[in-house]
């Protein structure tokens, strides 16, 4: 497949956006980058914390992108897709998976499934790729990470809000999926939004459920 | 061709299954999605009440259609079964 020019997320900067009246933890990650590959003496995306870093955060990061030639789309599939098939927009059972474990799509979304492998399996087959391939992957990225930091229930709300803010088209979004891709996030996207929305209901009447059986004090 | 309406229904909703089932597997092709999550349930169930309205035997006859179920709703079993999984 002829490759085409793309705008590539080489990495993030972190900005604070009032970096004077911020803690000194925002005040001291204000303005520095964070890069995929770095080079001598820059961040690593690895070390970057993900905003917000505690209530009432006004952080943000902002991505930093070059302009390069994208990766033959098959090859970059083939290296984290092994077997299974495409249903939702999502490929189920790739990788070892089963039909219990849900879809994936790319290198974040899907459950257990970050940086293009099953976070269950070391010896899954992929290249622990943690670069987002398009808006869709980034905010599962961003949900993945949120889990590690938050309740879940506040990041399947920050993860509907961020999937519902995407537009219909995905080649209106600020990183297009590929062409070949393009039907497939859109189906997705629409999937993980009703899905997560039903989890985020059910947490709600699990809670409701909870507080009804609590005793009434006297 | 009239005594064997409900066989020839069963046949048709057996063919949906499995092409269902293949386009799953191996096929690829435009609106596939909605064929596999609206059309062919819809029209799997069709043919399926159609065969039993039109039936000249005894519905254990018949009982074979329901093979082709799980081939027909193949997306809708595999939410169900990753819904499953979630809740155990």
């Amino acid at each position: 497949m002829a490759s085409r020019p793309v705008i590539k997320v080489v990495g993030y900067k972190w900005l604070s956006s009032r970096p004077h009246s911020a803690c000194k933890k925002c005040a001291g990650l204000h303005n520095q980058e964070f890069y995929y590959h770095p080079k001598g003496g820059q961040n690593s995306v690895a070390d970057m914390p993900d905003p917000p870093l505690h209530p009432n955060c006004r952080c943000h990061i902002q991505d930093i992108t070059r302009t390069s030639v994208e990766l033959s789309e098959q090859e970059e599939d083939q290296s984290y897709v092994e077997g299974g098939f495409e249903a939702l927009g999502g490929r189920w059972t790739n990788n070892g998976r089963g039909l219990s474990d849900g879809p994936v799509y790319e290198k974040w979304c899907g459950q257990y499934w970050s940086g293009g492998r099953d976070t269950r399996d070391p010896d899954a087959i992929g290249p622990r790729d943690i670069t987002p391939s398009d808006e869709l992957d980034r905010a599962c990225r961003k949900h993945d990470n949120c889990y590690d930091m938050f309740e879940e229930d506040y990041c399947d709300r920050r993860l509907v809000r961020d999937l519902e803010s995407l537009s219909d088209n995905p080649n209106g979004w600020r990183h297009p999926p590929g062409e070949k891709n393009a039907e497939k996030a859109e189906e997705f996207r629409k999937w993980a939004i009703r899905w997560f929305k039903w989890q985020i209901h059910r947490t709600q009447n699990k809670r409701r459920a909870f507080q009804e059986e609590l005793p009434i004090s006297p | 061709m009239r005594r064997n309406l409900d066989i020839i229904l069963g046949l048709i909703a057996c063919a949906i299954g499995l092409f269902t089932f293949a386009t799953l597997v191996y096929l690829d092709y435009p609106y596939r999605d909605e064929w596999m999550m609206w059309i062919a349930p819809s029209l799997w169930l069709v043919c399926v009440i159609a065969m039993y309205i039109f039936r000249k035997r005894n519905p254990w006859w018949l009982i074979w259609v329901w093979l082709s179920f799980p081939g027909a709703f193949v997306v809708w079993c595999m939410l169900a079964i990753f819904i499953m999984g979630q809740d155990s």
